[in-house]
């Protein structure tokens, strides 16, 4: 009796791990790749370049095979990261599932802010100049919609609320 | 006659939220905006409609100044208090939904009304001076308006105020 209890909790939390991580995968991955493809349209394909440095400095600058995929990487990991803490604080905070248009505009905005005002003058970049409005609202705008609400709508769709 | 009784009383609550919440985000915020940046804050916030002229002074500007800024603040709770009668997480979940709504006051007031208005002020943003403000507008504005709905505002059930 007690065997079947125990394997019938373990069937659960294998299947909640599962859905969690098809949840972030999804979200951080579609939010990735949108996130890229409007910044590689936008700015040029040397936009990845500018995301390496902000681990390796200036040396990021020099171009190369490693360097593009360093800085791929780098920005699918911080998709990843802020799709499993939109996840995380999912499981506390029910209406981040109820609301997904809300929440994940919200959060797209809360994404962008973290990452002009506290990633980029912290992390190798050293970003210190002042930033232009225009650049600001648009930067907002386009996060609110190509990163907030894909991870929002993945976590709804495929995150398991028990 | 139970449901106009019901009616009076959620417009007394209305009211009660947004002009609590509204008057004193109003007045954290002027107080905060005069002892950072000396009395003429009213003045400056008077340009925002009158231009230059503002500059010269006198009672009435000042009058101006602080009727819009106070103006401003009620606009916000109002705003706060009808979108809460649709999103119920915002009244119960007040410290999150403050604080994230004083960070949208002071986005659409540094990005969207401050380019817009008579004060045309289009310069770029330094980085510090935008942290200082939006987390003093978290604290001063978003957080007086979601405990005034919250404490005055009334119960709403499935959308209507009761």
């Amino acid at each position: 009796m007690e065997a079947t209890v125990t394997m019938q909790h373990s069937t659960k939390d294998r299947r909640k791990t599962q859905s969690a991580l098809l949840a972030i995968g999804v979200g951080g991955l579609v939010a990735a790749a949108l996130d890229l493809l409007q910044a590689c349209v936008l700015f040029g394909h040397e936009i990845i370049l500018v995301i390496a440095e902000g681990l390796v400095g200036d040396r990021g600058a020099q171009g190369g095979v490693f360097y593009y995929g360093l800085g791929v990487v780098l920005h699918v990991f911080i998709a990843l990261t802020f799709a499993a803490f939109y996840y995380a604080v999912s499981r506390k905070l029910k209406f981040m599932t109820e609301y997904p248009l809300v929440c994940g505009l919200c959060y797209g905005a809360g994404v962008q802010l973290v990452m002009m005002l506290i990633v980029l003058p912290l992390c190798a970049f050293h970003q210190r100049d002042p930033i232009p409005v225009k650049g600001m609202l648009e930067g907002l705008a386009i996060h609110m919609v190509v990163v907030g609400l894909p991870i929002a709508y993945a976590v709804r769709r495929f995150a398991r609320n028990a | 006659m139970v449901e106009m009784a019901a009616r009076r009383e959620g417009r007394t609550g209305a009211l009660l939220a947004i002009g609590v919440g509204g008057l004193v985000a109003g007045g954290a915020d002027l107080l905060q905006a005069c002892v950072q940046h000396g009395g003429r804050v009213p003045l400056l916030i008077a340009g925002g409609l009158l231009g230059a002229r503002a500059e010269q002074g006198g009672a009435w500007v000042y009058a101006l100044g602080v009727a819009l800024h106070f103006g401003i603040a009620l606009t916000a709770a109002g705003i706060y208090y009808a979108a809460s009668r649709r999103l119920q997480f915002m009244t119960e979940y007040s410290l999150l939904s403050g604080l994230y709504f004083g960070l949208s006051v002071g986005l659409v007031m540094d990005l969207i009304v401050l380019p817009l208005c008579a004060l045309h002020d289009t310069d770029p943003w330094p980085i510090q001076t935008l942290v200082y403000g939006l987390v003093q507008k978290m604290i001063v504005v978003g957080l007086p308006i979601a405990y005034g709905v919250r404490w005055f505002g009334g119960r709403q059930i499935a959308g209507d105020v009761l």
